[in-house]
């Protein structure tokens, strides 16, 4: 068989008719460099690539991943009005701050709203929106609420109380991710989505109020760090995936967990903790093959002997990971801990255990 | 044409652009979704699937990074970082990086589209238009006129 390369090469430089190599990047089909150039930092640098030759001049009209990080403002109406009309955009990614925009002379909610708007316009699908305000956090973009296309969406640094009153919007969000957003009220995930057959993945990170996961059917994945919360109900019928870390959140209380088809959690404690919240979030994640946990909490329950003559709920475990703070330089767990944990799996079954070194600094230990 | 070995799992054969034949097994090929799809459709059943658009070159790394990335459910994110990063860095000729980008789009394969173009993107991050140009073997077209229309044009993204 002959190289097909070298075949190739032939071919072009008889073409080109001479030593000169093909262009093969302006060679790729739009939707391919397109894919590459989202891959670049932000959209100004994939708009950059317009003086290059002919070829690129307009490719950045129709990129369909558009990425502002606290950019210039004018930039951003620029690359809108400029954008080729018939194209449907794949996501967009806004940082912006308020106090920076107004330094500007440019009222920061409303250019972020006009951008929202177009992308809402433009059919996008995929929203990640982070509002820096320094005195108060922003309400979401209405024109959020109304949006069909959208199937995954991050907002970040807000007020989400909005999502509370709409309804039957939000059909098709298959990803939610809110991070150091508040809200007035109960958080009740299957109040926000009537429809909510489609929710996949719940990210939640330091979110504050009243919170309640429940009715949610198709909910396989759920993340939740450093709430700040007084009561928290769980109830996933499908839920795999469970990641709870709590540092620096205060939830005073778990109630009604119920996760029956978990099969994988991680279990990030940082606090001392009160013992019953420990137990009643370990008792309702007790269906999982695969737990990641860190020990430090259980030392101290341990050291209060709280540990002693208790059966863990684990019945099923196949593996288990024990993850000890990044300052020990020697990994030991001791043998109380353990012993715990896989108190309540039988004898028969195989359990693999290994130690960690958690991934990041607790915020005390 | 499909095959079973002794741990049953299913073989399947890839016949490249040029003829060449590759037997690798169905969890492996179906991390392509174009080929899942293809063998849904029993495409695979009698002899082998041919793939038009791929050479056999190229076919051989995709099999490489399709078969590190099926057996990898338990192992550390981590080891399979590191092993994206050899491998691209392995494939780090421009040819063979645009022909892989080709490949895992017509197979649709996710995972190294996406490695792929991060490679490509980090190549042409922080270069000037005639660097990159350079690299690439870009001919520019423009005259200086049009050059500076163009650049005016869209001086926000230069500032």
């Amino acid at each position: 068989m002959g190289s097909p390369r070298r075949k190739r090469t032939q071919i072009t430089t008889e073409w080109a008719g001479g030593e000169e190599e093909v262009d093969r990047l302006s060679n790729l089909p739009d939707e391919i460099i397109h894919h590459i150039l989202s891959f670049l930092d932000d959209t100004p640098s994939a708009v950059k690539t317009c003086v290059l030759s002919k070829r690129w001049k307009h490719l950045w009209t129709s990129i369909p991943d558009l990425s502002f990080h606290h950019v210039n403002w004018a930039f951003l109406i620029h690359t809108f009005l400029r954008r080729d009309p018939n194209t449907k955009l794949h996501s967009l990614r806004l940082y912006i701050c308020s106090d920076y925009a107004l330094y500007s002379g440019v009222d920061g909610v409303a250019l972020r709203n006009w951008a929202v708007d177009n992308a809402v316009r433009y059919g996008v699908r995929h929203i990640d929106l982070y509002h820096r305000d320094y005195i108060d956090r922003c309400p979401v973009p209405s024109a959020l609420l109304g949006c069909r296309t959208l199937k995954t969406l991050t907002l970040r640094h807000l007020d989400v109380s909005d999502l509370l009153l709409s309804s039957s919007c939000f059909g098709g969000v298959t990803d939610l991710c809110l991070e150091d957003c508040v809200f007035n009220g109960c958080f009740c995930v299957s109040g926000i989505f009537p429809n909510v057959v489609n929710l996949r993945l719940l990210h939640l990170e330091v979110v504050n109020g009243v919170m309640e996961v429940s009715g949610t059917l198709q909910l396989v994945y759920l993340d939740m760090v450093g709430l700040v919360c007084d009561k928290v109900k769980l109830s996933a019928p499908n839920l795999r995936g469970f990641r709870y870390s709590d540092n620096g959140s205060v939830i005073n209380d778990f109630f009604d967990i119920d996760l029956p088809s978990l099969r994988r959690a991680e279990v990030l404690l940082y606090e001392d903790g009160k013992a019953d919240r420990v137990f009643k979030l370990l008792y309702g994640i007790r269906s999982v093959e695969s737990l990641a946990i860190s020990i430090g909490t259980l030392e101290a329950l341990d050291k209060a002997r709280l540990l002693k003559h208790q059966t863990s709920s684990f019945s099923k475990l196949t593996f288990l990971k024990l993850l000890v703070s990044p300052n020990k330089c020697r990994r030991v767990v001791r043998k109380e801990i353990k012993a715990y944990l896989l108190s309540g799996t039988p004898r028969s079954q195989r359990v693999d255990v290994v130690v960690d070194r958690l991934p990041y600094y607790p915020a005390e230990d | 044409m499909s095959i079973t070995t002794e741990n049953n799992e299913k073989m399947i054969t890839l016949m490249s652009s040029d003829g060449e034949e590759f037997v690798v097994e169905e969890a492996v090929a179906a991390q392509s979704q174009t080929i899942k799809h293809l063998i849904e459709d029993g495409c695979s059943t009698e002899g082998s699937i041919p793939l038009p658009n791929v050479t056999g070159r190229v076919l051989s790394e995709v099999i490489q990074y399709c078969k590190k990335h099926s057996s990898s459910d338990d192992k550390e994110e981590k080891e399979l970082e590191a092993w994206d990063a050899e491998f691209v860095k392995a494939a780090d000729d421009h040819v063979a990086l645009t022909d892989l980008m080709m490949a895992a789009n017509f197979l649709d394969i996710k995972g190294l589209l996406d490695l792929v173009a991060q490679t490509l993107a980090n190549m042409i991050t922080g270069k000037s238009p005639e660097e990159v140009r350079r690299m690439w073997n870009i001919k520019n077209d423009f005259t200086p006129e049009e050059a500076e229309k163009v650049r005016k044009e869209n001086q926000w993204a230069f500032e």
